[in-house]
């Protein structure tokens, strides 16, 4: 049931699962960890009741069983455990329909980051918005962090490090044709940073190896952060403890 | 563009890596307490305006596991050298140094990459004897002379012409068509550039195409009828066919537009035009999600130039919502003038058919027969030009000694009675004789790298997960 077109993946590493959003099915897929040749998914969350539409990014919340997915201008959140055609528990929008493309949660400072490339009506600047996890309906953001000492452009795969309030963000700079010098993975905090502040540590750029960062994770073990590059179609490691 | 199941990189049989090996999660998050999520109210909404908390679990408490950091003895694997274990401290102690400038500037401890041309499409230019390439790997069209072949102890063959570069607007070319007459090359780009470019044969190196035509996002297979002056895109992302006239330039529209849940498309790769008995084929993965022109979300418009258009023959691009559906694996067969919500006239699918991700595809002028390149079956199919349901394949070539691995490209060669395929998991095109059958070896076989070069098959690798159980990343692409 995987495409060939996926732009989220996310490890459970409690249960030892990953989620596989399917965007051209508009399903969330869940396997089990070291899954391996054409084996079924666990669980299919699929159907009219889903209100999945896009489902390009998928994020799950291990300690409160939650999966998150976001769809333009709305979080989606369904239970851990859900399977096939349900309806999600809560949904979580701004006010003027933000658009919103990935989403990722702080589990324990219960925050949850949203990107929303767009940028406001008035600032064109993608931005983060930190929203109360336990929040639903239309919501204000906590915080918002943007503006041109951010740096954020191009925004697309995040991934939060809970344990030490923070958030990873990839952007591809200014243009996706290039030249690539704004590409960098950026770190912000989850739960101090507000407005138009710069962030905290920037990996591979800018001016650096990355071009158009799209994917993070963290191999906290090694103290790692493992990049894809869509322009490079590569994966890049960096050894970064500072964060860790 | 490959399956998840075919990115996956372990890293313990990676060499160059500065990354510990550890057999213990980094991070165990403990949960002390946490209760019952409250549900919404009937409907799962909450009124606008109401910025209200689910009232729900809240975290007491995180502890995590002792880091070996020094404190603790760090493991690992038997394999270590004793340089890469000092190399591994060494690394750990200069990164924890620096400053957050210099850190900007930091370089990777570990790159995975494919640094070998990926072979997604292949065809033929029969008159001047040439085969031409798409490469998604490193975003170029290479051309080779038709009777090129890489001996085994030869790392791979130079090609005798190459475009490639950010003037080209070459990325993820995945569909090829040669102009018989002028030798002109089509292709058209899935994901990332909605372009079909088009090269002269003049023309080589980092140049801007020749002619360019805006396309709708995420095509993916091109084929033209020559007789009708006709070419017919498949639209992977938007479920459809878009028929333009075959000269159209920038931004003209669409003479025709096939789509919606009675045609049977979803998920279309492949596309081949049989004008002789006025059939059109599609392949299909089988993911459907419905569009309309009203109502629902607008899909990605492009990330160059932009791809939505008011034309009725542009296709619909507004999901709505909660209709996805996964079917099996198939072929449809449509009217070549079908246009609109019309059913096919039939469709190939089922067990016996073999289809698993049927990508490229080719249909033979002469006697009818479809040729198709099944991606994760690692098999050429041959169907009879009358197939129709769940059926055995006339023909199949597929075994080790046939060089198949993850085609996706396909093309016929008639005038010189060979079949080409395109195997983006192994670094090669490969050519056979027409009626090829069996484990059959390849009549010669073009490397872009070396034979026992393992092909990454990463390809626009838009998300990341770290496995830590396993040490393993896993790329979807």
């Amino acid at each position: 049931m995987l495409g060939r077109t996926m732009h989220g993946i996310v490890y459970d590493a409690l249960r030892d699962e990953f989620y596989v959003p399917q965007p051209f099915a508009q399903a969330i897929l869940v396997f089990r960890g070291g899954a391996s040749g054409e084996e079924k998914p666990l669980r299919v969350i699929q159907g009219s009741a889903t209100r999945l539409s896009n489902t390009d990014k998928v994020e799950i919340d291990p300690v409160n069983n939650e999966i998150l997915v976001s769809e333009d201008a709305v979080i989606l959140v369904f239970d851990r455990l859900a399977n096939g055609n349900v309806a999600p528990k809560r949904h979580l929008t701004m006010p003027g329909e933000i658009d919103i493309d990935a989403v990722s949660v702080d589990y324990v400072h219960n925050v949850i980051v949203a990107t929303n490339p767009a940028g406001s009506a008035e600032e064109k600047y993608p931005r983060l918005l930190f929203l109360n996890r336990t929040d639903q309906g239309d919501v204000t953001p906590l915080r918002v962090v943007g503006g041109k000492k951010t740096l954020l452009t191009g925004t697309f795969g995040m991934r939060a490090f809970p344990s030490k309030g923070l958030v990873l963000v990839a952007m591809s700079g200014p243009s996706t044709a290039g030249p690539h010098d704004g590409s960098f993975v950026g770190v912000w905090s989850t739960t101090q940073d507000n407005g138009d502040v710069a962030p905290r540590w920037t990996i591979g750029g800018p001016f650096g190896e990355l071009k158009q960062p799209r994917g993070i994770d963290l191999d906290v073990k090694g103290k790692n952060v493992i990049i894809s590059d869509k322009v490079l179609n590569a994966v890049l490691t960096y050894n970064f403890p500072e964060i860790f | 563009m490959k399956s998840l199941q075919a990115a996956v990189h372990n890293l313990r049989h990676r060499k160059a890596g500065l990354v510990m090996m550890t057999a213990v999660m980094a991070v165990a998050v403990s949960v002390l307490q946490f209760g019952r999520m409250e549900l919404p109210p009937a409907g799962g909404h909450l009124p606008r305006g109401a910025n209200a908390h689910a009232g729900g679990p809240k975290l007491i408490a995180v502890a995590e596991l002792p880091e070996m950091d020094g404190q603790m003895c760090e493991w690992s694997p038997a394999s270590y050298t004793a340089t890469q274990i000092t190399a591994t401290t060494q690394s750990r102690t200069q990164t924890a140094l620096s400053d957050s400038a210099s850190a900007a500037k930091r370089r990777p401890v570990r790159v995975i990459r494919d640094s070998y041309p990926a072979f997604s499409s292949v065809a033929v230019d029969a008159k001047n004897n040439e085969v031409v390439v798409t490469d998604e790997n490193l975003f170029q069209i290479l051309v080779y002379n038709r009777d090129a072949a890489t001996p085994p102890p030869t790392s791979f063959s130079e090609p005798k012409r190459i475009l490639g570069g950010s003037n080209t607007k070459i990325e993820f070319q995945c569909g090829l068509y040669i102009d018989p007459d002028s030798g002109d090359i089509y292709a058209v780009n899935n994901d990332t550039v909605d372009t079909l470019v088009i090269f002269s044969r003049e023309q080589r190196g980092n140049v801007a195409p020749a002619a360019e035509l805006r396309t709708p996002h995420g095509t993916f297979g091109v084929d033209v009828s020559e007789e009708r002056k006709e070419m017919f895109l498949s639209l992977q992302h938007s479920n459809a066919i878009v028929v333009f006239d075959k000269n159209a330039r920038n931004r003209d529209v669409p003479l025709r537009l096939l789509q919606g849940d009675k045609t049977g498309l979803a998920d279309p790769h492949g596309i081949a035009v049989d004008t002789k008995r006025g059939v059109l084929y599609a392949t299909n993965h089988g993911s459907f999600r419905e569009f309309n022109r009203t109502t629902g979300d607008i899909t990605q418009t492009g990330m160059y130039q932009g791809t939505f258009s008011t034309a009725s023959t542009w296709p619909a691009e507004r999901r709505i919502p909660g209709t996805g559906k996964t079917f099996p694996s198939s072929i449809t067969a449509h009217d070549i003038v079908a246009q609109g919500n019309t059913p096919p006239l039939r469709v190939l699918s089922g067990t016996k058919t073999q289809l698993n991700w049927p990508t490229g595809l080719s249909v033979d002028s002469e006697t009818g027969e479809l040729y198709v390149a099944n991606d994760m079956g690692d098999s050429i199919l041959v169907f009879a030009p009358d197939a129709t349901g769940d059926v055995a394949p006339l023909r199949v070539l597929k075994g080790a000694l046939t060089g198949l691995r993850n085609p996706t490209g396909i093309t016929l060669d008639r005038k010189n009675g060979e079949l080409w395929v395109a195997n983006f998991g192994n670094h090669t095109a490969t050519a056979y004789k027409l009626g090829a059958a069996g484990n059959t070896p390849p009549l010669r076989t073009i490397r872009s790298g070396p034979a026992d070069e393992p092909a990454l098959m990463i390809g626009n690798p838009g998300a990341i997960a770290y496995d830590a159980k396993r040490e393993q990343i896993l790329v979807p692409n």
